[in-house]
This record gives structure tokens, C-alpha cells and sequence, in this order.
């Protein structure tokens, strides 16, 4: 069984949703909210904060992978459709949006189960991932500016690489700060000396 | 007259002056000349195929040009002939005429004279090739027309049928000529309307037009035929009706198949919404079961009660399921596919349900490319109904051989793929039932595996048998068309 969830789910069937509400417990999970419509679920999940959602797709005034859409567009949020229907055109749809796993009716407890709990491991290794791909680019980006200012302390105090880069370190640690901190106060200086030094 | 010159005439005169008059006259215009004096002379053996023309005194010694004319005829069918006489016997030239003469002329001769009866003679001659000529031509029109082309006298009696009617009907012409139409083609309500209405005039409504209805055959089959009938007031000197059928029997057939497709287009669009519709359905006593479930968690015999349930529930939805992949609409994406490689998955799948045999799985494979282009969801599919049946068939102790070798689907390259089983075997009515729905030999089927099989084989343009191999145990053929990579 995987950690307690808090599920936000749709269907515009009674009976459905007496059935999430009456089954997800039994899988140690809560049901914070209950919508009949994709509009009524996207207002519980703004509210509510979920950490899933299951839906069907087909409901009135918004279907649930438009439904599921808008509420990721605000937050990324694992999704799980369950429908009657697989057609091309839906399962296209489904696939260009934020959905972990797309079940086809009718399915039972013993099909949730895991689909939940694939669901959310994938989540979490997405959201790792996407992650990741941010540090890096943002290492990257670091990177570019210690790079820049190592140039140009080579090019005022006339020092070699090493070197350069030492005195960064130095003045980062001077100052308690972080690397690319210390390289922005070094570009920062040197955009200020420059024009007098031209005058 | 350029059609007689250079042709040669036959000039038979005994009179020696008039002869060679005649013949200095015809050597001039640029004839050439066969000059004789006797009626036995004239009836000698030579190329009649030159001789066009024929000059012939009216008083022979051996005989008179009435006698000559018909036995020349015999030889020659296609020659004129003029005939010469005197003043005192111009009954004699009517007579020759008569006989067929194509003119006259009056001795003495007279070159003026001479030549134009020999102008009028060729013009005769030309309208009568260009008559020939222009029947030929309609004779050959009717006889090639690829349409049944029937006379009939008034009382029904067949006058003519051409080459079409015969090698359509299996009747001959002369078998049928004379006979009643009705007796011929054992119908009369054709035949009524192709005379009664077409002759009797009515002017109100005109010839038969567009009549359609069915005609027997010699070999008892009938042919489905659109008829258009007009009558001819003088066919060889009598009221006869012009009867021309088209033959639209498998335009018929065309039109009753397609209406028939789009029948069962329409029930497969059908049975789609239905079992998405049973889907929903299915869906909510499924969770209404499971909650109910809940509610009976400490009483086995209402839980006993509520699996059984769901149990039949699965039963129907599988049901539909299947109904729905056969009656639906599929449309396939097809790629390059390594079949073995298909084949070996299927396998491994499918030997995933049934743990309790022992089934050795061998392949026999003649060809060195196993590339095909087909939908490979799809013919999967049809690998695992082969497989299951198979692994089901087979004792504890079973075998299944895949043989898969080159062949041909109408004249393009395929894969013929042949799964075989030391099974029971099929029995003659099971190879020939196996292949349709709701046919089957297990308990538990819904008998739509083999049938959505053949349906997904034929789409891809192959074909899909049983049986065939001598030996035990039942086999399955598929042949596919490699397709267009």
C-alpha cells in the first residue's frame, strides 16, 4: 500500500462516486474532494491542494483532460483518467497532457490500486527529473558568469587561471558568500570601472 | 468505271466482225479482253476470280445467253453481264435481264453505246459492293456487340440470335432458331413484354424500355437482364421485335454487396457505442458490487453471491469486448514487422495462462526474410487466438510447430505461416465452421477469436485456412502479402 494520498476525484456517475469514495479508504487514502463536472473539480483542486486526481473523462461543461489541464497549467499534479472511451483522438489528447496512466471502464479496486501507486512513483521521478534538468541549468548558468569574472581578473591583476579562480574563492569566502555571488560582484565592478578607464 | 478497268471481260460473240469490234472498243478503255465464240468455250475452265464482267451475244450456236447466264453465274456469283442483241430481239434482251443481266446493248455496237452501258454497269456494281460492304459492317457490329441481340417474329418464334446471346444463354443459335422464346427460356412474361408491348403499338408509352428482369440459362442459372426492345416492321418481309438485353447480373450482385457492407458498416458503428455504452453500464454495477461487497464483508454467502455476480459481469464484458473488436470498424497502421519475433512474444504470452503443461515450441522456418508490412497489434491478436487454441487443444505432453515459408497472395509476395498442433485435430465440420463467429469448441469461448482472425487476415489482403496437412492434430494457415514496406 502506498503513503496515505489526498485524492481529489470526478465523475459525472453517482454511482462512481460513491465508489471512489467508499474504495479509495479502503486502499488508505482520502478523498478531499468530489466533483461531478470538470469546472467543479478544477475549484475544489485550487482550493484543496490535492495530491491526485482521478477523473472521467467524459463529464458536462469541461471534459477531464481540459479539466486536468488547467489545473496542472497552476500546479503539476499526477492524473489519472478512467473512461468509457479510447479512441484515438481522446488517447492523443490524453497523452500531450499531464496523464499518468489512462484506464478503460469498467475497471475495480483491484485495477486502481496499482495504477495509483504507478501513478504517483512516476510522478515523483518526473518531478525528480524535472528537477534536476533546473539544477543543471542553472549550474550551467553559474558556471558562464564564474567563467566571465575568472576572465576578468585575469585581465586586470594579470594572474593565471588558477589563480583567478583561487581569488574568487577567497573573496566568496570572505564575504561568506556563494561562488557565482562573488563572480556577479566581480562583473559588476568591472562594468562601473570600464567607462572611466575608456574616458 | 476505274473499278473494271484493268479487270478482265469475258466477251462471247460468234460473230467474228462484232467480236473483234468488241474487243478493239474494250482493249482501248484499257480492259483486258477473253475472247470466245461458243457457249462451251465460255464455260471452259479459267481464273473466274479475274473475270468481273461478261459480254454475251443473245443467240450463241451452241446455245442462248439465258441458258449461259445462270451456269456462269454458278462459276463466277459476283459478274456482270451485259447481254448483246439485234433490234428484232428485244424480248430476248428482257428475258436475259430477267436472268440477271445487269444490261443491254444493241448490235451493231456502238462504242458510245458500249461504254455507257459499261458505266452503268459499274455504278451497279459499286452500289451493290457498297451495300454488301455496309451490311458486312452492321453484321459484324451485332454480332460483336457484347450485348444479347434477339429477333423474334409476333408469335414469339426466334429469327436470330447473336454470338453473345448464345455464349451467354449456353444456347446455340441453331437450336434455338424458329423455337418460341418461351419454350427456349421457359419464361413468358419476357416474352410478353418484349412482343405484346413492343408490337402492339402502344404509342402511349413507345418500344419496351429499360424492362428488367431475370432469364434461364441452358445451364439453369439466370442471368440478371435489362431489356430494350423496338420493332422492325420489315425484317425479311415480316413485322419482327428487335429485343437488346444488357446483362447486369454482377452489376446487381455489386450493388446488393455494397448495399450489404454498408449494412454491417452500419451494425459495427452500432455495436461500437453499444459496448462503450455497456461500458458505463458494466462500470457502475461493477463498483455497485464491490461496495456491496464492503457492506457484506462478514457473510460468505452474500460474498459468495456477489463474486458470482461479478463473475458473470466479466463474462458479458468480455462478450462485448469481443462482439465489438469483431462488428467495429478498424482502420490499420501498418509498418514493417518481423513476424517471428511477433510470433515469439504472442508465445510467450500466451504460455504465461496455462502453467500446468509442458508444450515444446519449435519453429520450421524456410525464408530469410521474416519482414512483413502489417498491423502488428492486429496480427498479434490473431498469433495469440491460433496460440491459445492450440495450447488449449494440446495434451499434458503437447507440441506446437510454427512453419513459416514463402508463398504468394494473387501473384504478389507473401509469408505463409503454418501453426500445427499434436492436438485432437479438426473434425471436416470444424475446419469449415471455425472461421465463423460465435462458433466454438470451448466451453468458455465466446467464438469470435477465429472469426475476427480472418477478419484482420483478409484486411491485410491474405488469407486464413484450416486443416490441409496429413498428419494429426489441427492446423491453422495464414498467408500474408509482405506488403508495401
Amino acid at each position: 500500500m502506498s503513503a496515505p494520498l489526498r485524492i481529489a476525484v470526478a465523475d459525472d456517475e453517482a454511482d462512481m462516486r460513491d465508489w471512489f469514495e467508499r474504495i479509495l479508504p479502503t486502499l488508505g487514502h482520502q478523498v478531499v474532494s468530489v466533483a461531478e463536472s470538470g469546472k467543479e473539480l478544477v475549484e475544489h483542486c485550487r482550493s484543496l491542494k490535492p495530491d491526485l486526481i482521478i477523473t472521467d473523462i467524459k463529464m458536462p461543461d469541461m471534459d477531464g483532460i481540459d479539466a486536468s489541464q488547467e489545473i496542472c497549467s497552476e500546479r503539476p499534479l499526477p492524473v489519472i483518467l478512467v473512461s468509457a472511451y479510447h479512441d484515438p483522438e481522446l488517447i492523443r489528447r490524453a497523452e500531450a497532457n499531464h496523464v499518468l496512466a489512462y484506464l478503460v471502464k469498467p475497471i475495480g479496486k483491484a485495477a486502481l490500486e496499482p495504477a495509483i501507486g504507478l501513478a504517483m512513483r512516476r510522478f515523483e521521478e518526473l518531478q525528480a527529473l524535472r528537477k534536476e534538468a533546473a539544477d543543471l541549468r542553472q549550474t550551467l548558468a553559474d558556471r558562464r558568469i564564474i567563467e566571465q569574472a575568472k576572465g576578468v581578473l585575469m585581465k586586470i591583476t594579470a594572474i593565471d587561471e588558477r589563480a583567478a579562480f583561487r581569488r574568487l574563492q577567497e573573496l566568496a569566502a570572505d564575504k561568506n558568500q556563494k561562488l557565482v555571488i562573488a563572480a556577479q560582484s566581480v562583473l559588476a565592478l568591472e562594468k562601473t570601472l570600464r567607462p572611466a578607464a575608456e574616458n | 468505271m476505274s473499278d473494271l478497268t484493268r479487270a478482265t471481260v469475258l466477251v462471247v460473240e460468234d460473230d467474228e466482225d462484232t467480236r473483234d469490234n468488241l474487243c478493239d472498243i474494250l482493249e482501248l478503255d484499257g480492259y483486258r479482253v477473253d475472247a470466245v465464240g461458243t457457249m462451251a468455250e465460255a464455260l471452259a475452265p479459267r481464273d473466274w476470280s479475274s473475270v468481273v464482267l461478261a459480254i454475251l451475244d443473245r443467240r450463241l450456236p451452241d446455245g442462248s445467253a439465258e441458258e449461259l447466264l445462270p451456269r456462269l453465274k454458278r462459276f463466277a456469283p459476283d459478274v456482270e453481264v451485259i447481254v448483246a442483241t439485234g433490234y428484232a430481239d428485244l424480248d430476248g434482251a428482257i428475258a436475259a435481264l430477267r436472268h440477271g443481266a445487269a444490261d443491254y446493248i444493241v448490235k451493231p455496237i456502238n462504242p458510245a453505246a458500249l461504254r455507257a452501258s459499261l458505266q452503268r454497269t459499274a455504278e451497279r456494281r459499286q452500289l451493290a459492293q457498297a451495300k454488301a460492304r455496309s451490311e458486312a459492317a452492321f453484321r459484324a457490329l451485332v454480332e460483336a456487340a457484347p450485348t444479347l441481340t434477339i429477333i423474334l417474329r409476333l408469335d414469339g418464334a426466334i429469327l436470330y440470335m447473336n454470338p453473345f446471346a448464345e455464349r451467354l444463354t449456353g444456347f446455340s443459335e441453331s437450336e434455338v432458331l424458329g423455337r418460341g422464346f418461351d419454350a427456349v427460356f421457359e419464361d413468358g412474361e419476357v416474352r410478353r413484354q418484349l412482343i405484346e408491348d413492343t408490337a402492339a403499338g402502344k404509342s402511349s408509352t413507345g418500344p419496351v424500355r429499360e424492362f428488367k428482369d431475370k432469364l434461364r440459362c441452358k445451364n439453369g442459372l439466370h442471368r440478371t437482364i435489362v431489356w430494350n426492345a423496338e420493332l422492325l416492321p420489315d425484317f425479311d418481309g415480316q413485322s419482327a421485335v428487335l429485343a437488346i438485353g444488357h446483362d447486369v447480373t454482377e452489376l446487381y450482385e455489386a450493388q446488393k454487396k455494397s448495399l450489404q457492407a454498408e449494412r454491417l458498416a452500419a451494425i459495427g458503428q452500432m455495436m461500437t457505442g453499444l459496448t462503450h455504452e455497456s461500458r458505463n453500464a458494466l462500470q457502475r454495477s461493477k463498483a455497485c458490487l464491490e461496495m456491496l461487497a464492503l457492506e457484506v464483508e462478514d457473510r460468505p454467502a452474500a460474498l459468495d453471491l456477489v463474486r458470482r455476480i461479478e463473475n458473470a459481469q466479466e463474462r458479458l464484458h468480455h462478450l462485448y469486448e469481443e462482439v465489438r473488436s469483431y462488428a467495429a470498424p478498424f482502420n490499420l497502421k501498418r509498418e514493417a514487422c518481423d513476424l517471428r519475433a511477433l510470433w515469439c512474444e504472442t508465445w510467450s504470452h500466451v504460455l504465461q495462462l496455462s502453467s500446468d503443461k509442458h508444450v515444446e515450441f519449435s519453429e520450421e522456418i524456410d525464408c530469410s526474410d521474416l519482414n512483413c508490412c502489417v498491423d502488428a497489434f492486429a496480427i498479434e491478436q490473431v498469433f495469440r487466438n491460433i496460440l491459445e487454441n492450440a495450447l488449449s487443444a494440446v495434451p499434458a505432453d503437447g507440441r506446437i510447430v510454427v512453419e513459416c515459408k514463402e508463398a504468394e497472395v494473387a501473384g504478389r509476395p507473401a509469408l505463409r505461416i503454418a501453426f500445427r498442433d499434436n492436438g485432437p485435430g479438426l473434425s471436416a465440420e470444424q475446419q469449415q465452421r471455425i472461421f465463423d463467429p460465435f462458433f466454438t469448441t470451448k466451453t468458455k469461448g465466446t467464438g469470435l477469436g477465429m472469426a475476427i482472425a480472418k477478419r484482420i487476415i483478409q484486411s491485410h489482403g491474405g488469407l486464413i485456412e484450416a486443416g490441409g496437412h496429413s498428419g494429426p492434430g489441427a492446423e491453422i494457415v495464414v498467408t500474408l502479402p509482405r506488403g508495401i514496406p
